[in-house]
């Protein structure tokens, strides 16, 4: 095993010597079987907006939200909801009239004494984000004629803590992107609800996968047969694979131009260089078959490393249990 | 590769073919695992995207003609190429490169980030052109489009035709000397004269007291008509006074969307919005009872035109349909055993031509033949007509009116006092026969010579020196629209209502002694109209007694399934043909169809070829007045045909010149004539719509200005040089707005050409045919170009016109795509929430399609789109995909892939009997009456209902769910104790009897109430509509469709670890199985495929117009594969997957990438039925 890069969501290490099965095991469970936690239920207590119901529930379903699953019981059928299972969010939003608004803004400039009586009752009953208020405002009037309209984010969405979860979560929960847009809303629109985040895989709903991809391809053996000069050179190196070959210039002059493989890893098997005929007789590309570069893109609850430990700790488990299945049958014979 | 090309710093462009290839240095690149995905550093491949297409090299393998690219470099300034790259083809709208000079596109960074004036999509034109150059540019000619489709929106067939009816034909009608007068026999004093008629805004009527306002949308939702008053100015008498009125109204009449008259006309988007109208809307149809209805163009043969052809006996027979406002016939001038006779319905048998001319006055038989003709030839065919009536012994005019009186097939019973036989025989040919051709005062002579004409043209069929015409020939027919079906059915209206008028006028008049002096105007009744149109309208059937006329299914309910449907609707083409009848002619595409009608839309099965869509830029012509024109042409030298001998008519040295079929005289010099009509059209001094058609077989001008031809724009080209008139100049006026069609037209820079007139020109397709024109020299070639067309994909029409590369398809999977995207779910338009239509299915996630074309633009399709662009992998997989089934990714649906919504309606009114009881609604019952309290099961059902006994929106219904609870007496025609009791009814409730009426929800599957709306109309007290809505995930059976006719039902949903994955991870969201192309032959497809995926790693949306490779308008395979050659992918878009399951790459390179699918309305939810539970009944003794 060989790291080649990891960055925050994104780790891609070679695993040599393995058989397709076994990498394919762990692409498998980090796709569908590690878990995380989610919006499942959402009660909805008013929903004004041009949004339907269920359009609105599966949005928030998939907002995949920053909390480590493992610290959560997985909940079945039937079971009743409580704080070792379940997450509450609460939303609740009303785009302000166009009066509100106004007095809003006017309160943010700093010019109170500028308000009316009303304003200033107005002002006092609206909750409102106010950077997010600040965005929509601006974007009113950058855009003149454009009816107001509030924007709703991801990060509108408020943790209510149940239980001792406080405790056991002193930073908060939010979802991992505060900028998913949610719903618009028009003055006078509101929405109400709360949701209940629990913990799922993503063999029941893509929403509960924890990665946004996790695959790999075979390492490409890139050889050269027969030596290759000038144009074709060229053409190879900048045309036909670029960044795996490259360029040996003509230090003396009478001397021709050839190529030499620098990094098979920028291979993608396009073939491409087979178009021509001088190309593809000299160059030999081959899978290695136990060679993978493995690729795992992590939505964000969690490093891509941890999810690849999850995912062989998953694997490791069924081993177990496989084990311990077939242990039973043979005492049972 | 040129090794002179390395180093430089300027890109340097090397034509050789695809692999021409320039690099701005050698610097490498060096992605440590991945390709570069998005753009690479290189400058690499500025391949043409089209060098001139195959096309040429037919003309190339031509005899002895030099490559005509190096004839063309030394005789012509250098080609103007569309941009190198891609940015003309995705769409991008700069100008950079022009003449082959680079105007600085070199980095696609410095342009994104320059002018931005320039990159605004309305911006059409560029100023980096000579003003004077011809649009050789090739590619800035479609910029034309939006401009005539501007001007006419894309409706605006139906719109001018309403419109034209109301402003002109409305007023013409009430004021035609049969209807202008009221008089009675009783008072020959009496007289009720209309000086006028109007149409005023359109209202409601909410009771008889009051009216509204009316908006189309209120109308939709609460079941109204949108209907404007029509008004009238009158002068009557009354007593021994004259009395004028103004404002009278006599009716309610229907009012078109969009047209002048309505009050969306012309309104801004964001007046529409408060209207709660779809700005995409085209308009042009009806609001009745709150449905949408729209009046199908229908197709007919063309009115007043003599057509010859072979009647059952294969007898060579002109017939002649005559039309007028008075009355309609039909005549037939045939032969018969070398004979020619006339025949009319009114005519007991045929009559010989010569006894018709000496009826006509022609007596002497020299001027007969003289009108026939008097070349040797036709005489001697003549001879035996000429033999017949002398045999019979009529020499006389009076003679032969009273053989032609003798013949008369008499109405048994007809009270008209009879007539001497000469008088009614004068008057058939007056009335009756030909009644088109003008007759004043008994004068036949104008009828005469029509009839010599029509003579001449079936004896010259006969001898074989003329051919037959053909029906089907596009020019030979006319549409009747939305304006001329209510003209007709107004007029026979108006004409019952002035009957019933006069019928109450002569009752009261009759009277000897009264009181008070009569006031007309008190009895009109204004319901004799209003209920006469819209009944029509309401039921689509138009019976007009007068004409005999009974049709049905003129008007259809407006399909709103989705945007394309509608589009597609309102440009659909009704044939009068019956569906019966095994002739394949009128199904056929004709030849002269082309621009005219889309090639491809049209239904299979019983309705083929005979249910047609207009074209994109067909326009259909109105009536124009015809007294201009025919002054116009008496200045031009037309010789006045009543002052000509029929030797002279006939000579060989003049053309006749027919105005609408009928002769209005001679001209010798035909060609100069039309060109110099054509001149005057040019200049916007005849109407733009007129056509003048020479036609050397039959020796004669045609003019026409009649309604109902249909017509196209096209570019003219310019004799002396060859060239296209349209300019830079042009196109860069028009995107700053100094310019608008109106004025290319009259400066003769596009004109309007029908189908007759196209048989007068020869039009350029493409640029590059006036070029080789050029070259050849302009002597060389017989007849020169004198059009070019506007741009070739506008032969297809607006659903035609959103397949990607039509013309890379088998013709039948356009036509099959086309009547699939009808059916595709999508965006009906931005409304679409606030609408309360029986059934709306929309998509969740809706998405624009990253392969589009020009068309696509143009109608909006990218605002209100349906479907989504799915990332497909053409390979078997799992055996599920048999068939056309195709296989989906779980994950993708649980994303939102193919998710829809479908709102139907569900209605009830609460009702005020004829004895005064009323309806009622309750709410839920008491709870502590049932046993289990509220989870009682008989007490679910209410759990939706508020305190008012309607229900909650936001709630659940399940099957059984009460939306209404409703209450009807149950006692509603007798007597209920008490004429006010119906008044009070909260007090006597105690006496009534109710049974519960209430509005159930029933299906299988749950639904949630979206809205719910309380109004009332002037038929019902309350109207109660609820909308009910589903949101749907696609399952197994769902019907999923391409733009290309492959359709095909979901067959397996697949959880995303089990499918297929390639290199860079991607595993596909929909899998179709590679069978469906061999035989499909839908190339088209894997072009879609192929410029989707290269648009996607270049971040753009590929182009796909029809026949647009070489005007910019589609993107080349070339270019594409380039594109991807570039983006480190495989350039034929084949790609290495892996197994899903096991984890082995695949054997095999799978074709995948994105294409446009579309949800078709077909679920499996609506198709299963399945009964569970019911009464059994024994039908067989149980042994």
């Amino acid at each position: 095993m060989n790291v080649i890069e990891n960055k925050d969501n994104d780790l891609v290490f070679e695993l040599i010597g393995c058989d397709a099965s076994f990498a394919n095991a762990l692409r498998r469970i980090l796709l569908s079987e590690v878990p995380t936690v989610a919006i499942e239920n959402v009660y909805m207590w008013n929903n004004t907006s041009i949004i339907h119901d269920e359009v609105l529930s599966h949005r928030l379903g998939l907002i995949p939200i920053n909390v480590d699953a493992r610290l959560f019981d997985p909940i079945e059928d039937g079971d009743d909801t409580t704080d070792q299972n379940t997450l509450v969010f609460q939303l609740q939003v009303k785009c302000p009239s166009r009066r509100q608004a106004a007095a809003k803004a006017k309160k943010a400039t700093g010019d109170d004494s500028a308000l009316t009586e009303t304003e200033k009752s107005v002002l006092e009953n609206t909750e409102l984000d106010h950077a997010a208020f600040m965005a929509a405002k601006k974007e009113a009037i950058q855009t003149p004629g454009r009816p107001y309209t509030l924007h709703l984010y991801s990060r509108d969405l408020v943790w209510v803590p149940q239980g001792d979860q406080e405790r056991r979560f002193p930073n908060g929960i939010r979802p991992v992107h505060d900028d998913i847009l949610i719903a618009k809303l028009r003055p006078g629109q509101e929405i109400e609800l709360e949701a209940h985040a629990m913990y799922g895989i993503g063999q029941d709903h893509a929403k509960y996968s924890p990665v946004a991809t996790a695959s790999y391809r075979l390492y490409i053996n890139v050889e050269i047969v027969e030596p290759i000069y000038d144009e074709d050179a060229e053409e190879l190196a900048h045309l036909y694979e670029p960044g795996v070959f490259e360029i040996i210039p003509a230090g003396v002059p009478g001397k021709r131009i050839t190529v030499k493989v620098a990094n098979p890893y920028a291979c993608t098997m396009s073939r491409n260089y087979m178009r021509n005929p001088k190309l593809a007789k000299a160059i030999k590309m081959t899978r290695i078959p136990n060679h993978f570069i493995f690729s795992v893109e992590s939505v964000g609850m969690h490093k891509p490393a941890v999810l690849v430990a999850e995912a062989l700790k998953v694997l490791q488990k069924k081993c177990k249990d496989l084990i311990e299945v077939t242990k039973q049958q043979q005492e049972a014979f | 590769m040129p090794a002179k090309a390395l180093g430089k710093s300027k890109p340097e462009t090397v034509f050789s073919g695809f692999k021409g290839v320039t690099k701005e240095s050698t610097n490498k690149l060096f992605s440590p695992v991945y390709p570069p995905r998005t753009k690479s550093k290189f400058q690499l491949g500025r391949v043409r995207a089209s060098p001139y297409g195959s096309c040429l090299d037919s003309i190339k393998g031509g005899e002895g003609t030099v490559a005509w690219e190096e004839w063309r470099e030394e005789n012509l300034p250098p080609l103007t190429v569309p941009r190198e790259g891609y940015g003309h083809i995705y769409g991008q709208e700069t100008i950079d490169e022009v003449d082959g000079t680079d105007l600085g596109d070199a980095n696609p960074e410095i342009s994104a980030t320059g002018d931005a004036s320039l990159k605004n999509p309305h911006d059409f034109g560029s100023t980096k052109t000579p003003d004077d150059a011809p649009v050789g540019s090739l590619k800035d000619k479609w910029r034309l489009l939006p401009h005539f489709l501007k001007m006419r929106s894309l409706m605006r067939q139906h719109i001018d035709s309403f419109d034209h009816f109301v402003n002109v034909e409305m007023k013409q009608i009430v004021q035609s000397p049969s209807a202008r007068e009221i008089r009675s026999e009783h008072d020959p004093n009496f007289y009720l004269r209309y000086t006028d008629c109007w149409l005023g805004e359109p209202s409601v009527e909410e009771d008889s007291y009051a009216t509204s306002t009316a908006t189309p949308f209120q109308c939709r939702l609460r079941d109204c008509t949108y209907s404007a008053p029509i008004y009238v100015n009158v002068r009557y008498t009354r007593g021994r006074q004259i009395v004028v009125k103004r404002k009278v109204k006599i009716g309610q009449m229907p009012i078109m969307l969009r047209s002048q008259k309505c009050i969306l006309y012309e309104k801004s988007e964001h007046e529409l919005a408060k209207l709660k109208e779809c700005p995409y809307d085209p308009g042009g149809y009806f609001v009745v009872k709150g449905v949408e209805k729209a009046i199908l163009i229908q197709e007919q043969l063309s009115k007043n035109r003599v057509i010859l052809e072979k009647d059952a006996k294969g007898e060579i027979c002109a017939s002649i349909t005559s039309s007028t406002h008075e009355r309609k016939s039909k005549a037939y001038i045939s032969m018969k055993h070398g004979r020619v006779y006339l025949k009319n319905n009114t005519l007991g048998e045929d009559i010989p031509i010569a006894t018709v001319l000496k009826a006509m006055g022609v007596e002497s038989d020299v001027e007969a033949v003289q009108l026939v003709g008097s070349e040797p030839y036709i005489v001697n065919a003549l001879a035996l007509s000429l033999e017949e009536s002398s045999k019979m012994g009529i020499h006389t005019r009076l003679q032969a009116l009273k053989f032609i009186g003798s013949k008369i097939r008499r109405n048994a019973n007809s009270y008209r006092r009879p007539m001497p036989p000469e008088d009614e025989a004068r008057e058939i040919l007056d009335r009756v026969v030909l009644s088109h051709v003008p007759v004043h005062h008994f004068d036949f002579r104008a009828k005469a010579i029509y009839v010599g004409h029509i003579t001449r043209r079936v004896l010259l069929v006969h001898l074989g020196k003329m051919s037959l015409d053909d029906k089907d020939y596009y020019g030979n027919k006319r549409l009747e629209l939305a304006g001329n079906l209510l003209s007709l059915l107004f007029e026979d209206l108006f004409k019952i209502f002035s009957k019933d008028l006069k019928r109450q006028a002569d009752m009261v008049l009759s009277k000897p002694n009264r009181a008070q002096a009569y006031d007309v105007v008190k009895s009109i009744r204004p319901d004799t109209i209003t209920n006469g149109m819209i009944q029509a309208i309401a039921t689509g059937n138009w019976v007009l007694k007068r004409f005999r006329m009974d049709r049905a299914g003129v008007t259809q309910v407006l399909s709103r399934l989705s945007y394309m449907s509608a589009m597609g609707m309102m440009t659909k083409i009704q044939s009068q043909f019956e569906k019966t009848r095994k002739v394949s002619g009128p199904r056929s595409l004709q030849a002269s169809q082309w621009g005219m009608l889309c090639p491809a839309d049209t239904p299979e099965g019983e309705a083929c070829g005979l249910v047609k869509n207009l074209a994109l830029l067909a326009h259909i012509t109105t009536d124009e007045d015809t007294q201009p024109i025919e002054r116009l042409c008496r200045d031009l030298g037309v010789e006045d045909v009543l002052r000509l001998s029929g030797h002279e008519i006939n000579s060989q040295q003049a053309y006749l010149v027919l105005l609408n079929g009928l002769i209005l005289g001679v001209h010798t010099r035909p060609i100069s004539l039309v060109k110099n009509l054509r001149r005057l059209r040019r200049r916007g001094l005849a109407g733009e719509f007129v056509s003048f058609y020479l036609n050397k077989e039959q020796r004669a001008v045609h003019i026409a200005t009649d309604g109902g031809r249909v017509c196209r724009p096209l570019i003219i080209v310019d004799e002396k040089n060859g060239l296209p008139r349209l300019k830079q100049e042009h196109i860069e006026g028009l995107a700053l707005g100094t310019l608008n069609v109106r004025d290319l037209l009259e400066r003769g820079i596009v004109e309007y050409v029908d189908c007759n007139e196209e048989n007068n020109t020869l039009i350029a397709v493409t640029e590059r045919d006036l070029e080789i024109a050029r070259k050849q020299g302009l002597e060389t070639r017989k007849m020169r170009y004198t059009h070019l067309e506007v741009d070739p994909f506008t032969i297809l029409g607006v659903v035609g016109g959103i397949i990607p590369y039509p013309h890379h398809n088998q013709a039948p999977r356009n036509t099959y795509t086309v009547a699939m995207s009808k059916q595709a779910m999508g965006t009906i338009g931005v409304n679409e929430y606030e609408r309360m239509d029986g059934l709306i299915y929309t998509l969740v996630y809706p998405q624009k399609p990253l392969v589009k074309s020009r068309t696509l633009d143009l109608v909006g399709f990218d605002k209100i789109p349906g479907g989504h662009n799915t990332c497909i992998a053409v390979m078997s997989f799992s055996g599920y995909d048999i068939e056309d089934a195709v296989i989906l990714s779980k994950a993708s649906i649980d994303r939102g892939f193919g998710r829809c919504i479908i709102l139907k309606k569900h209605q009830t009114s609460v009702r005020r009997y004829a004895n005064g009881s009323i309806d009622r609604t309750c709410g839920p019952p008491d709870v502590s009456n049932f046993a289990d309290g509220e989870d009682d099961k008989r007490y679910t059902k209410y759990k939706a209902i508020d305190d008012d006994g309607i229900c909650m929106v936001g709630e659940k219904m399940e099957g059984g769910s009460i939306m209404v609870n409703k209450e009807s007496p149950a006692n509603t025609t007798g007597d209920i104790g008490g004429a006010d009791l119906g008044m009070n009814m909260g007090m006597s409730s105690a006496v009534m009897q109710y049974k519960p009426s209430a509005l159930s929800y029933r299906g299988q599957v749950p639904s949630h109430v979206d809205k719910v709306l309380i109004t009332s109309n002037e038929h019902e007290q309350f109207l109660i509509k609820v909308m009910l809505r589903q949101i749907r995930r696609p399952e197994v059976g769902d019907k999923f469709a391409s733009r290309h006719g492959q359709k095909g039902v979901c067959g397996l949903i697949v959880p995303q670890e089990d499918l297929p994955f390639n290199d860079f991870g991607h595993s596909p969201d929909l899998i179709m199985n590679p069978h469906g192309f061999p035989s499909r032959m839908t190339v088209g497809k894997l072009l879609e495929l192929l410029v989707g995926k290269a648009g996607l790693y270049e971040g753009r949306q590929g182009y796909s117009s029809a026949f647009g490779e070489e005007h910019g308008s589609a993107d080349t395979a070339e270019a594409t594969a380039e594109a991807l050659l570039r983006n480190g992918l495989n350039y034929t878009g084949k790609d290495t997957f892996y197994s899903g399951a096991s984890g082995e790459p695949l054997d095999a390179y799978v074709f995948s990438g994105p294409v446009f699918y579309q949800k078709l309305k077909h679920m499996v939810l609506d198709k299963a039925h399945a009964l569970w539970s019911s009464s059994v009944r024994q039908l067989v003794p149980v042994l």
